[in-house]
């Protein structure tokens, strides 16, 4: 498994949107963490808790409000210009969406073959059967090249999509796709964030897994951990939620309901963010009071939460 | 058991296309219960919608149903007139959707629109309208619906929208709701609620539920019964445990193998199943499923199985399992 | 599913391996629009006309601008298919001419309007900040006057030959275009193949002119397709003023107006060029409709 490099070191990565007014959607509130060389980083949390955006704070296509992103020990939040670009190849993203993340009006080789010509790497016939080894490699006919992303279904184009981010060769790959992970992960010695919001899945390929809630991750351990013992409520009801399919197992479980609706992180609630909807918590009091720091809870687990002890374990 | 509130016999929906003809709907025939739970699954694009949309009588143009009956306490909706058909829908039959903010005005008031909708059939009470929207959405578990009914649809989540269209689909006390898919757009813990709602929902007004999904999590947790489709038909049907315990039909095997699940082993490979769905214009010959199957013998190129008893409620569409039925009477493909 | 790199088996890749007639968005634009009846006739009717602008430039029936080849006011006869006007002249010959006028009045207006909407709009919508605030309110002001007033100031200042007339148009028309193509720029930027090209070391100028422009040119092609019979009424409506092309060239507008005078003995001189008028807005407008419906990603299937 990982060799405990850090091959990427987030320290307290601060990501705000403007609002309007004054206001800011706060989307990514300081969140600090590595991902290990080799291993697979499962990211997970509701819709719009910060996700995609810290995966973008990661690649360098949103630049960070504040905070340091290192890649192999290297501040990219402090270069700009040329040497960004030049360092920004070895962070690639794969995005969800596989009918807006193709240009429409290129073909399939023009868009696997342009990360190679914006860097001048190869040219003529030698890009070209590049282009072909890539299709093979994700498993599309290679002679597909002059075809347009129209012609292609969903899955297939996901497909382009993870050619294209390969093309460069890169060292850490932010995912928000499952297609393929699996495959190419030890053909390229890839380095993965996987972004997703099904913990199922999630689990299935991760090493580790970081859970977000409000743009805040509120726990963070080993995949097995995680599962067998979450440390923070809001990880436990997440997993609840989840159906298993079988009918049985499906009538006995408990869903632990969350109260309300997710606040808006224009204005989060104040002490720990989870306050409002938490099952367990003590609000008014700590809860709503003191922001729980993300601190060790067990060798390689940490949680931020007043109670984690409280958390009952297993699904 | 009661006698079926809703009948679907041999139905036959098609798109003509300048590429060819999509057979959609290739000869699906089901009953539902009074006040059961039935739930319809099957990958993207094997008719799911199609079925319910044609139950309903609300397929676009260039789809037309070419061929079946589909009674509704005994009568024919396929031979009523459309003002009929228009005053059964909402009223009989409710449906819900994935995407409930396009089935929302965006420019008038919630409570405005589930007004309407009572309105639709029941012009009498106008009077109590507005009490009675609150206590719709309070059924639906709205909080402060009294305050909430003056909102605009963007002015709810997602969650809430999608109980605004159930609270809608219920105005009228319908015998039947079918909901396409209403919890795929949705987060998994919004699901969850939006899932014991319908449960709590079914058990107190004793409404049929149609539940149209991919996820076979959701049918484990609400369904009772459950119809198993592919390309256009039904290769499974059958009491919710059998379907999950005793899988007759390879490709209801394959699908309930392909799930991650959050209580098997970790790093466990997801399987999926291999190959692709066939094109619907062209399908293969014999079993649609013949080109993905693991099973398969020679009759599976050659003839369509029919759908077939094989257990007590439960049929399969499978030439191994039929065999293997009438020599064992034991099942081919076990979970 | 076998993913190995080196599948080697063609059965193996995932999708179809039949051959299928390659198909860009172009070719499918093209093949909806060949099938779209009235816009098929506009685009033969405009053949037509540009047919009859080219001849008209080596050879009309009669000299344009002598008099008296006719007798005035001359209704529709064998030598004078269309008639003469008050001057005798043979409105077939002006009217083949004002064709020409019309023509390159309508394209050359919208290539300039084009030109320039592109290069502020792109500027705008792709930057965004100080660049944007600046045109955005430059837009604003434009369409603050009215175009007559621009136009007239620019004729003032410029004098009234074609070329002129055709800046002038484009002068008080481009701000749509400009605004169209700062609105696509300001939403292309933003989806996920951009910030994919961007992720793959693109730079600015690749993704302006390889990303964001190809996929708003059928927004822009529908629009100039609009703006063509917009500049082509406006200069027939100079003219009519007195405004336009120098007579006595043979404006559609001014012999629009020359008739006018004479409406009740002789309808035809208004009629010849009034329809002439008509018929050719009338195509591209159906022309622009069945652009739009051909370009339109959303009515693909
Ligand atoms: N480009 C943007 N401009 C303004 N707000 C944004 C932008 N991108 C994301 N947001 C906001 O930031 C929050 C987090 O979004 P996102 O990272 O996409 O969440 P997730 O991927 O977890 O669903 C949301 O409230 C979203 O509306
Ligand atoms: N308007 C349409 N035109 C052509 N084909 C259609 C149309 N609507 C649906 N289909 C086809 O009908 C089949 C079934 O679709 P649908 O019922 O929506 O699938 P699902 O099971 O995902 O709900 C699909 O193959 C789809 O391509
Ligand atoms: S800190 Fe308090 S509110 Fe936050 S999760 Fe723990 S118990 Fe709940
Ligand atoms: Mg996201
Ligand atoms: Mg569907």
């Amino acid at each position: 498994m990982a060799d405990r490099v850090p091959l990427v070191r987030v320290e307290n990565a601060v990501k705000y949107f403007p609002a309007g007014l004054g206001a800011s959607v706060k989307a990514v509130d300081g969140v600090s963490f590595e991902i290990y060389t080799g291993e697979t980083l499962g990211l997970v949390g509701e819709s719009g808790c910060g996700k995609s955006t810290l995966g973008r704070l990661i690649t360098q296509l949103h630049p960070a409000t504040s905070g340091n992103i290192f890649f192999e020990g290297i501040d990219l939040t402090k270069l700009s210009g040329e040497k960004l670009r030049q360092h920004r190849r070895q962070l690639q993203m794969i995005f969800q969406d596989p009918y807006s993340s193709l240009n429409p009006r290129m073909t399939v080789g023009d868009i696997i073959a342009e990360p190679l010509e914006n860097f001048g790497m190869l040219r003529g016939k030698a890009k070209d059967k590049r282009v072909q080894e890539l299709l093979k490699v994700v498993g599309l006919n290679p002679y597909f090249n002059n075809r347009y992303p129209h012609e292609f279904s969903g899955g297939q184009r996901q497909r382009i999509g993870i050619a294209r981010a390969l093309a460069l060769r890169p060292k850490l790959i932010v995912s928000q796709i499952l297609n393929l992970m699996q495959d190419l992960r030890n053909e390229f010695n890839l380095t993965y964030l996987f972004v997703a919001h099904d913990l199922s899945v999630v689990r299935h390929i991760s090493d580790r897994v970081a859970v977000m809630y409000l743009g805040k991750i509120v726990e963070i351990a080993d995949s097995v951990e995680i599962y067998r013992n979450p440390r923070h409520p809001y990880t436990k009801a997440l997993l609840s939620s989840i159906p298993i399919p079988d009918p049985d197992i499906q009538a006995q479980r408990r869903v632990v309901s969350l109260a309300g609706e997710i606040p808006s992180p224009v204005n989060p609630p104040s002490g720990c963010r989870f306050h409002t909807r938490c099952p367990i918590a003590r609000a008014p009091g700590i809860c709503s009071e003191t922001e729980p720091p993300l601190e060790e809870k067990g060798r390689e687990h940490r949680a931020a939460c007043h109670f984690s002890a409280e958390v009952p374990a297993a699904v | 058991m009661a006698a079926p509130i809703l009948q679907v016999k041999d139905l036959k929906t098609q798109f003509f296309t300048d590429d060819g003809v999509v057979k959609a709907v290739n000869g699906v025939s089901f009953d539902l219960y009074p006040g059961e739970t039935l739930g319809i699954v099957g990958e993207s694009g094997c008719g799911k919608s199609v079925t319910a949309l044609s139950i309903l009588r609300l397929v676009q143009e260039p789809g037309r149903i070419v061929n079946g009956q589909i009674l509704f306490k005994g009568d024919d909706l396929l031979e009523l007139s459309n003002e009929e058909m228009r005053e059964l829908r909402g009223k009989d039959i409710a449906m819900i959707f994935q995407d409930p903010l396009s089935s929302l005005n965006p420019v008038l008031k919630v409570g405005f629109q589930v007004e309407e909708a009572m309105f639709a059939h029941d012009r009498v009470n106008k009077k109590n309208a507005l009490s009675r929207a609150i206590e719709l959405l309070k059924q639906v578990r709205i909080p402060a619906a009294s305050s909430r009914v003056k909102d605009y649809p963007h002015q709810f989540s997602g969650g809430m929208r999608q109980r605004v269209m159930i609270a809608m689909g219920l105005a009228n006390k319908p015998s039947i709701l079918i909901a396409d898919e209403p919890t795929t757009a949705l987060d998994v813990t919004v699901q969850a609620q939006i899932l014991e709602l319908l449960r709590d929902l079914n058990r107190d007004t004793r409404t049929a539920i149609i539940m149209i999904t991919h996820n076979m999590g959701v049918v484990a947790g609400l369904c009772q019964r459950v119809i198993v489709m592919y390309a256009g038909q039904i290769v499974e049907e059958g009491p919710v445990h059998q379907i999950f315990h005793n899988p007759q039909h390879p490709y209801t095997w394959s699908l309930l193998r392909s799930i991650p699940r959050l209580d098997s082993d970790r790093h466990d490979r997801l399987l999926s199943i291999e190959g692709l769905p066939p094109d619907l214009i062209s399908p293969p010959r014999g079993c649609k499923f013949n080109p993905r199957c693991q099973f398969r013998i020679d009759r599976c190129l050659r003839e369509d199985p029919p759908l077939l008893d094989v257990g007590p409620d439960q049929r399969a569409a499978c030439w191994v399992t039929m065999d293997r039925a009438l020599k064992h009477k034991e099942p081919a493909v076990g979970g | 599913m076998a993913l190995a790199p080196g599948v080697a088996n063609p059965q193996e890749y995932v999708g179809d391996t039949v051959a299928r007639e390659q198909t860009s968005l172009w070719a499918d634009a093209w093949r909806r629009l060949r099938r779209n009846r009235l816009a098929l006739v506009a685009t033969v009717f405009i053949g037509f006309v540009l047919l009859v602008a080219i001849i008209s430039v080596f050879w009309t029936p009669y000299p344009i601008y002598r008099e008296s080849v006719a007798p005035t006011y001359e209704g529709l006869s064998s030598q004078h298919l269309l008639g003469a006007d008050q001057a005798g002249r043979d409105i077939l010959s002006r009217l083949a001419v004002g064709a020409q006028i019309s023509l390159e009045v309508g394209v050359g207006t919208q290539i300039l309007v084009v030109a320039f909407g592109i290069l502020v709009g792109l500027t705008a919508g792709y930057y965004r900040g100080i660049l944007d605030g600046v045109i955005s309110t430059v837009i604003n002001i434009f369409y603050g006057i009215p175009s007559l007033l621009v136009a007239l100031l620019m004729v003032l200042l410029l004098g009234r030959g074609l070329d002129k007339i055709i800046i002038a148009i484009a002068a008080t028309s481009w701000m749509d275009m400009a605004r169209l193509v700062r609105g696509q720029g300001l939403a292309l930027r933003e989806r996920e193949f951009v910030e994919a090209a961007r992720a793959g070391g693109a730079k600015a100028s690749r993704i302006i002119f390889r990303h964001i422009l190809p996929n708003a040119l059928g927004p822009i092609i529908v629009q100039a397709t609009f703006g063509v019979p917009a500049a082509i009424l406006f200069e027939a409506f100079l003219s009519f003023l007195g405004l336009g092309v120098q007579p006595p060239a043979p404006s559609w507008g001014s012999m629009a107006a020359d008739g006018f005078q004479a409406l009740r003995l002789a309808p035809h001189i208004v009629l010849a060029p009034a329809l002439a008028l008509s018929l050719t807005l009338m195509a591209f407008n159906f022309l622009g409709d069945g652009l739009r419906d051909a370009l339109d990603p959303r009515q693909k299937r």
